[in-house]
């Protein structure tokens, strides 16, 4: 869910810019990786993101749901597959998240000048 | 006013983090351009012997009347429609058999590909390579002198790289490009970037080099077509070995 200015409105502060739905690390994760080919295979994101069966099912779910992502089943010989496929919707709420995040990392740094020197 | 993260939640630092790592493992996940650079460095090499002139002399052949699918090899070397019709073949199953290999790839790496726009570029490279060297005479000589004259610094160039048989490179290069967009590879970018330069520079050399007869000799036009080709076999099998060591890395 979107907070209630919506994650593509230009938010006074960056948090305004996160969207609930994208925000939560798996569900980024997914998205990024989605993001980055034309389709990617179920199996891929559980490694990849190091998630159960039933874990990654209910975010793919949450994400469907949204119309962020499209979910395709199909067969590789005969074993069953299940493939992701980001909509654009997806493709923009996930600039809008890396968007804000980044705005957050500027303000952040702007504010506290010594925070990387650890 | 925004509230604070809870202490559990991921900073935004981290979050980007995990999100550029995630990136790139997907990203050399599915990269796997070794395969068209090797392919089409071997189809250019295996070329090679259509480029050989025999040792008659040129003005003692009979005139050449090819077929309009062999225009690919141009209309200029002894063996043009020969060579038309192997980079027609070439070309045509060189991006098939890619878009079959990505196929292949994309569903044992579980992450695929977008090969559409590639496939579709070197397809259409293709189809205009072949009526181009039409198109450049045409406009070359048949056409009012303010348009031939405007139009001869491409013109010209362009017709002599038809004439020798080095469109199917322009045509490789063009789908190597828009393969290294889709990759999101700058090392392709390099492949393809130095491929076109030796292409542009052999090119070049012929244009501006005042050849006389008897300058060149059967084995010129062959050297100049193979010239290009290492780039594309160093850069595939310097792809490939990184690919390899990567999944190893993985592993």
């Amino acid at each position: 869910m979107s907070t209630e200015d919506g994650p593509r409105s230009e938010p006074a502060y960056p948090t305004n810019g996160l969207d609930d739905t994208v925000h939560q690390r798996h569900r980024l994760g997914i998205l990024t990786i989605a993001a980055e080919g034309e389709r990617v295979e179920v199996a891929y994101l559980r490694e990849a993101l190091e998630l159960t069966a039933g874990n990654l099912s209910r975010h793919l779910t949450v994400l469907e749901e949204a119309g962020l992502i499209q979910v395709e089943k199909g067969y590789h010989g005969r074993r069953p597959r299940t493939w992701i496929r980001i909509t654009r919707e997806g493709r923009r709420a996930l600039l809008a998240e890396i968007t804000a995040l980044r705005q957050l990392l500027t303000r952040h740094a702007a504010l506290d000048p010594d925070a990387d020197r650890g | 006013m925004p509230s604070a993260p809870s202490p559990r939640e991921e900073s935004p630092e981290e979050l980007l983090e995990s999100v550029t790592a995630l990136r790139r493992r997907a990203r050399a996940a599915r990269q796997a351009y070794w395969f068209p650079l090797l392919l089409f460095g071997v189809l250019a090499a295996a070329a090679a012997p259509l480029y050989v002139e025999s040792t008659e002399p040129g003005a003692l052949r009979a005139t050449q009347d090819n077929p309009p699918l062999t225009g690919l090899g141009g209309d200029f070397l002894e063996r043009s429609a020969a060579l038309g019709w192997y980079w027609l073949a070439a070309l045509v199953g060189g991006y098939l058999l890619s878009l079959a290999w990505y196929r292949h790839h994309g569903r044992r790496a579980g992450v695929q590909t977008p090969t559409r726009a590639y496939v579709a570029a070197g397809i259409t490279g293709t189809l205009v390579g072949l009526v181009l060297p039409v198109v450049l005479e045409f406009l070359l000589f048949n056409t009012a002198a303010p348009v031939s004259g405007g139009t001869r610094w491409l013109t010209g160039p362009l017709l002599g790289a038809a004439n020798r048989g080095m469109l199917p490179h322009l045509v490789i290069a063009l789908g190597l490009a828009v393969l290294a967009h889709l990759e999101r590879s700058r090392r392709l970018w390099i492949v393809v970037g130095l491929y076109t330069a030796v292409l542009v520079a052999v090119n070049a050399w012929f244009q501006v080099a005042d050849l006389q007869p008897g300058d060149l000799d059967r084995f010129s036009f062959m050297l100049a077509a193979l010239l290009p080709v290492p780039v594309l076999l160093i850069g595939g099998g310097v792809a490939f070995a990184a690919t390899k060591q990567q999944h190893n890395g993985y592993a």
